[in-house]
């Protein structure tokens, strides 16, 4: 390949500086215009710099590429540091990274359990780590014993069905 | 193996030899050679990547070129000795990310990215996520000099509803 690469005549050559202008201006555009993907509803990218620091400096994909690969329970820690991190943190954005990279496993470091702890009449949902005592996730409402239809699908818990205050109800 | 060279040029006009089966690593470079447009005489301008950055990636290219040769030639090795060709690496690239600033993962993270090493762009992410690994929301701020926008309101809130993950 190298001899006649060599042997080339120089319009050909000509036509390579075009491919490569071209291809560097293809990607300077990528970074350069966030709006061009589809991660640009990211908040991130209408936040001001300044709450973005250092990882500002990165694309979209690259800052997403990064948080996918934070644990679980760092992922708190993270949306707490600023605004616009906790919106990223919640983002779907990001469980899809996460789906792509291959990294949603690492939720399994965390569990969520469905219990029933007497003497609370009704089912109650824990997340189990190991080596620490199950917490009560807070923000679901207790279920009644009659069973609700649980899915998690991407980033959400559905709740579908069961009843409340013992009328059956099929709402998720 | 070929060991046809390729001259790459930085954004600041550093010229860098590199072999053909290493610059393969990069997707762009290997999708230039594929469709003949890498001249043996020309340097490959790389506008966006400076010269320390780029010495960087040809290091990173180089030592994991090898490491494919290694992997032909020993096809029938071992169980323990793919594990310990493994270790070879991984602590090579330890060593190797354990040696540059923040800034300097980020800009070498950028080049991956333009260029298109997605070996590299895994390593690279997973080390800024390793700096984030186990820290407080203060500690995280600091190394990313990010500003705490919330009130203590805010925080005090989102801290209750992700207890679980402080206890």
């Amino acid at each position: 390949m190298s001899n006649s690469a060599a042997e080339e005549p120089p319009h050909k050559r000509k036509k390579l500086s075009l491919v490569l202008t071209k291809i560097d201006r293809k990607l300077s555009d990528e970074k350069m215009s966030p709006a061009r993907s589809p991660s640009s509803s990211l908040s991130l990218a209408r936040s001001p710099l300044s709450s973005w620091s250092l990882l500002s400096s990165l694309p979209d994909e690259m800052i997403l590429s990064c948080l996918a690969r934070v644990s679980r329970s760092d992922q708190a820690a993270m949306s707490l540091v600023s605004k616009s991190y906790r919106s990223l943190m919640a983002s779907p954005e990001l469980y899809k990274t996460r789906s792509v990279l291959g990294c949603v496993e690492n939720c399994f470091i965390c569990l969520y359990v469905c219990l029933l702890t007497p003497p609370d009449p009704s089912p109650r949902w824990f997340i189990h780590r190991r080596g620490k005592p199950l917490f009560p996730i807070p923000s679901l409402p207790s279920q009644a014993p009659e069973a609700s239809s649980v899915v998690v699908l991407d980033w959400g818990i559905y709740v579908i069905g069961g009843s409340i205050k013992g009328r059956p109800i099929s709402d998720v | 193996m070929s060991s046809n060279m390729i001259m790459l040029k930085s954004s600041d006009g550093a010229s860098f030899e590199i072999e053909e089966a290493a610059a393969r690593k990069s997707k762009i470079i290997a999708n230039m050679i594929e469709v003949e447009c890498v001249d043996e005489d020309k340097a490959i301008p790389l506008q966006n990547v400076t010269g320390n950055i780029l010495a960087l990636v040809i290091e990173y290219c180089n030592k994991h070129i090898v490491d494919d040769d290694d992997d032909v030639a020993t096809e029938e090795a071992s169980e323990e000795e793919e594990e310990a060709k493994k270790k070879k690496v991984d602590d090579w690239e330890a060593e190797f990310m354990n040696s540059m600033s923040l800034e300097t993962m980020f800009e070498l993270l950028l080049a991956a990215n333009y260029l298109n090493i997605k070996s590299l762009i895994d390593l690279v992410c997973q080390t800024i996520a390793n700096n984030i690994k186990d820290k407080t929301p203060e500690e995280v701020r600091k190394i990313f000099s990010i500003e705490n926008d919330f009130t203590p309101e805010e925080e005090e809130e989102i801290r209750k509803e992700n207890a679980w993950a402080f206890g």
